[in-house]
């Protein structure tokens, strides 16, 4: 292999070292919107602005339980975290599912996740 | 009677024998639904109907409250009876196996299982059933109050009871619970040594209270189809399958009067009765059968000939017991309303 050969296969490999972390970078960024957005959902602050809280309670159990489900399915968009959260997750029991959570979304945002209002809405008190 | 529901005890499999558990009462604190035996249903009196419990925070609460349906884990749709902050009442069904039962759980387990369903997504899953389910569950707590009187309060109740209660007729609610109580006591007596004529008299005795009011049945029952459901759901258990498609008609008019004009019509019921018991008051049974077979007509109930055959041998064969049932059922209807 000439010098030349070897500089372009290191360029190569930078690229394509650098655009993996660029893509892995990104990712991550979604994933941690994906769980801001889900514990965001399970806030009563998050429902009380524009009167949501109200048109929600104003359903029958049937229809808040569609709603509730739509609306809190809608806030994970990445197929990892999906994984994890309605497939891995809701398979658990009740009380199992916020610890759970809190180990497995740190695999793929890297940083701590911290929401009591999921323990707080799916345990009844 | 105690205003009370027991949690029943069961039996496990131990050691090569079965002993004697309090599983059903360790499932109950554990927030877990508890079957309660019908019969106890029957004799719990009165069901607090208007009664409602809110459990949960702002967001995830429920208003659980008599006569509404709520979807349940499994597949299962439940419509709850009675709430307080003590215990639930239920009735719950399977689709697969279209068994109806009463349950008991506490208002946090029974919050809990509504939420384990948004936590399990199932919402996408029961979505389609829920319309049809509804339709199912008036038909069979219909079912169930054809054999118990506090089902039938139930059904009556959460359309009627409660608006009257709400109109301040508290005590007219009460004596019509409690009058159809007593009917229904009386049918299962007179059950065991005159089935025909029992299934018979059903019909003419709600003829009775109720004639010259079908006419606005029929259209209240083509408005809500519901009410249909229901009455069929009754009638099936109170006449049985086999007299169902012959009396149906009739039938579903007076129970369907029950449900619109519930009290207006059971508060008639021991003046009524007492007409009927004076058609029965011949000394000639046979006159009986004529009676019964002409107060049928006027319903278009033709009575078969083997139902006069076998009506005849049941008032032959206990003539004294039945007229002491009929005695018994009139002076405690008169002294329950009273």
């Amino acid at each position: 292999m000439t010098v030349s050969n070897k500089v372009r296969l290191f360029l190569l490999l930078l690229i394509f070292v650098t655009s993996m972390s660029c893509s892995s970078s990104k990712d991550r960024q979604a994933f941690i919107d994906d769980a801001d957005r889900f514990c965001e959902i399970h806030k009563l602050t998050s429902w009380e602005q524009g009167g949501r809280l109200e048109a929600l309670n104003q359903l029958d159990p049937t229809e808040k339980l569609e709603e509730l489900t739509r609306i809190i399915r809608a806030t994970v968009t990445t197929t990892e975290m999906q994984k994890i959260i309605f497939e891995k997750g809701r398979s658990l029991p009740a009380e199992d599912f916020y610890p759970f959570l809190q180990q497995a979304i740190p695999e793929l945002t890297g940083t701590p996740f911290n929401c009591p209002a999921i323990p707080e809405f799916y345990i009844s008190k | 009677m105690k205003n009370e529901v027991h949690i029943v005890g069961t039996f496990e499999y131990q050691d090569g024998k079965f002993v004697s558990v309090d599983h059903n009462r360790r499932q109950f604190n554990a927030h877990k639904p508890v079957p309660i035996p019908a019969s106890q249903i029957e004799n719990y009196y009165p069901l607090k109907l208007s009664s409602a419990v809110n459990v949960g925070n702002p967001l995830n609460q429920l208003i659980l409250k008599a006569g509404v349906s709520y979807p349940g884990t499994g597949g299962r749709q439940r419509i709850i009876i009675e709430a307080t902050k003590d215990k639930v009442l239920f009735v719950a069904f399977t689709d697969a196996k279209r068994i109806p039962g009463f349950f008991i759980q506490s208002p946090n387990g029974f919050h809990q299982d509504w939420l384990d369903l948004v936590l399990l997504d199932a919402a996408r899953r029961t979505a389609s059933a829920v319309t049809l389910a509804e339709w199912e569950v008036q038909f069979l707590v219909g079912v169930i109050a054809g054999g118990s009187w506090k089902g039938l309060a139930a059904v009556i109740g959460v359309d009627v009871l409660e608006e009257a209660i709400t109109q301040k007729k508290t005590k007219a609610t009460k004596d019509a619970i409690r009058t159809l109580q007593v009917l229904l006591a009386f049918r299962k007596e007179l059950q065991t040594i005159a089935p025909v004529l029992t299934g018979v008299i059903s019909d003419l005795m709600w003829l009775t209270l109720l004639r010259g009011q079908q006419q606005f049945l029929v259209s209240e029952m083509k408005k809500d189809p519901k009410i249909a459901a229901r009455a069929a759901g009754t009638i099936a258990a109170q006449i049985g399958k086999q007299a169902l498609d012959q009396r149906l008609t009739a039938t579903s008019f007076i129970w369907t009067i029950l449900s619109q004009l519930g009290i207006k019509g059971a508060l008639t019921i021991p003046s009524a009765l007492s007409k009927t018991v004076d058609q029965l008051s011949s000394t000639d049974h046979a006159d009986i059968v004529i009676n019964i077979e002409n107060a049928l007509k006027t319903i278009d109930v033709i009575l078969s000939p083997a139902e006069k055959a076998a009506i005849l041998r049941e008032l032959e064969a206990n003539s004294g017991k039945i007229a002491a049932i009929f005695t018994s059922m009139v002076i405690e209807l008169n002294s329950t309303t009273k």
